[in-house]
């Protein structure tokens, strides 16, 4: 009896260990690879519902449609997945229903102070149209028309392109040098230019006002880009610190010799009390944008100077501060009357040109912001990089002929739901992967995105000795840096 | 070994298993938050092992009364109840 006795008192000892040993097999799976497949009503440890909630309806049984999930009705909204331990990315499988919405993007918070997420497209409805077909182009990935060749995706005809979450092959042009032309302006703070080298050389020379109407000091930095490197960086200081009347006009030069062939950026940053009065340049091609902003003249010249420039936007916004600023503004076929002061209105091209056209501010003194660049001749424009694709943008009308990108169409499983798969690097300091969903202007579309299912794949390499070391050791790492 | 015997010394390791194994769970949690709660949930273990715990200790120090054991023994079953339905 005692034998038998003491041989049972060893059973529930045996039982908590087998249990403590299943805990840890699920922390850290030999395999190395964890599977949640969850339903999104709210219910899931392992991924929360959306929020906020104003912009979502109530996860669960959504009760007039049938179907269990949580409908999204405004953008952006953000999830927040509970990591099961330290893995090194995870494949995150979606099954999403869009409603009247062509765009639909998710993302992982990767900087927290800037709020800064890496998206990934999981859904674009063009492409979901007859006539476009999945290519690769050596590294490039994307779509393209049956009737056009691969080759579009790596071209730098960027009339005919449009990227998502990709880069083009860098513009290359040169123009032959002649003699500089000069244009007068009234641009208010700062602009992004972008030119051609004409001969071997970018130069441009401004003549720059500083009209204190707010005191104090201005500065001016100029920096010249060649695709992301930043060639030259310059500062230039007008107007003294209790000056309050308008400012000389100075004269700048900005110049950057033996110019390789390709686009070159000029950013000019100033705050709004610094005006460009005149351009001057060789360039035959040069851009502004997509920010210009048309000053006034006031104090500077009589009369009143219009805003006219060429633009290949799709769609602007229009936006005044002063009441002297209120007008119609028309470009190309488009026209909007700006009633108020510190709203934006929008300009939307309908037509089915891929040419630009001409924006026309007659009394000046307005912000536009566009999704193209914006020339004040129409010989003088040229795109200094490919489209990128946002929710208006429709390729058919736009002459797009090819989209780069690394979207991959989603799979359909019936009564139009899909199932898209992104995949994430994770943070192994991280316990939580926080999310946002981003479908842009679906309220004003009267749209949704239902969502009903997550499918979490969690992967590291499998167990070994070194890698338990190694995971064992973050584990620590970061319970030692959440206690302190 | 009576089996009267048996089954005090059996309840006996059953409480001190449980309670080792909570004891480890809650470190584990403590140390790593969510590291058992999505696969486990700990408190009605926790709550188990505290009455179970608590009855061994009166039985070995307080004298036996039928009274106390009766009204300890409701209470420790209410708790435990009332935990399981307020986690349900």
């Amino acid at each position: 009896m005692n034998r038998l006795a003491k041989t049972l008192f060893v059973f529930p000892w045996a039982l908590a260990i087998a249990a403590l040993a299943w805990l840890v097999v699920q922390r850290f799976p030999p395999s190395g690879t964890v599977v949640f497949d969850v339903p999104f009503d709210g219910t899931s440890a392992w991924i929360d519902p959306f929020l906020p909630a104003e912009r979502t309806t109530r996860p669960g049984l959504q009760a007039d449609e049938g179907w269990s999930g949580q409908r999204v009705v405004q953008d952006p909204v953000y999830t927040s997945a509970r990591l099961p331990g330290v893995y090194d990315e995870v494949d995150l499988e979606i099954e999403f229903r869009p409603i009247r919405q062509p765009i639909i993007e998710i993302g992982l918070l990767r900087d927290p102070e800037s709020l800064s997420f890496e998206f990934q497209p999981i859904w674009y409805a063009p492409l979901e149209r007859e006539g476009w077909r999945g290519v690769g182009e050596g590294t490039r990935r994307g779509y393209v028309r049956s009737s056009a060749g691969a080759s579009v995706l790596a071209s730098s005809d960027y009339q005919k392109l449009a990227v998502w979450h990709a880069s083009a092959t860098s513009y290359v042009a040169r123009d032959p040098s002649g003699p500089p032309s000069k244009v007068a302006v009234s641009l208010r703070g700062s602009h992004d230019f972008w030119a051609v080298p004409a001969g071997n050389d970018v130069s441009f020379t401004f003549e720059i006002q500083d009209v204190n109407r707010a005191k104090g000091p201005d500065t001016v930095v100029f920096r010249v880009y060649r695709g992301d490197e930043e060639l030259t960086r310059e500062a230039v200081g007008i107007g003294g610190s209790r000056d309050t009347a308008m400012g000389p006009v100075v004269t700048k030069n900005v110049t950057v010799t033996g110019a390789q062939p390709g686009a070159y950026r000029i950013q000019f940053s100033a705050d709004d009390d610094v005006f460009i009065r005149s351009i001057e340049t060789a360039s035959q091609r040069w851009v502004v944008g997509p920010r210009l902003s048309f000053g006034d003249i006031v104090g500077f010249e009589p009369g009143i100077k219009p805003g006219v420039a060429w633009s290949d936007s799709r769609h602007l916004v229009a936006e005044t501060f002063h009441r002297e600023g209120l007008q119609r503004v028309t470009f190309g076929d488009a026209g909007v009357k700006v009633l108020r002061t510190h709203e934006a209105f929008t300009l939307d091209r309908t037509d089915g040109d891929v040419q630009p056209k001409r924006l026309d501010v007659p009394l000046g003194d307005m912000r536009v912001i566009g999704d193209g660049w914006f020339s004040f001749t129409p010989e003088a424009f040229f795109a200094p990089q490919p489209r990128r694709v946002t929710d208006f943008t429709d390729p058919d009308r736009e002459g797009i002929d090819a989209i780069l990108t690394p979207y991959i169409r989603p799979v359909a499983i019936g009564d139009d739901w899909y199932r898209a798969t992104v995949r994430f690097a994770i943070d192994p300091t991280s316990d939580h992967l926080r999310l946002a969903l981003s479908a842009p202007n679906v309220l004003t579309r009267a749209g949704a995105v239902d969502v009903r299912r997550f499918r979490l794949t969690y992967r590291r390499p499998p167990l070994t000795w070194s890698e338990w070391w190694r995971v064992l050791r973050q584990e620590a790492v970061n319970a030692w840096r959440r206690m302190m | 070994m009576s089996l009267s015997d048996f089954l005090k010394a059996f309840i006996r390791q059953c409480t001190y298993a449980l309670a080792f194994f909570v004891a480890i769970v809650l470190v584990a949690e403590f140390l790593t938050p969510a590291s058992v709660t999505p696969f486990l949930d700990p408190v009605p273990f926790a709550v188990l092992a505290f009455a179970l715990l608590s009855a061994d200790a009166m039985r070995r120090t307080v004298k036996p009364n039928s009274w106390v054991r009766s009204v300890f023994g409701v209470l420790g079953l209410a708790i435990v109840l009332f935990v399981l339905w307020m986690r349900r």
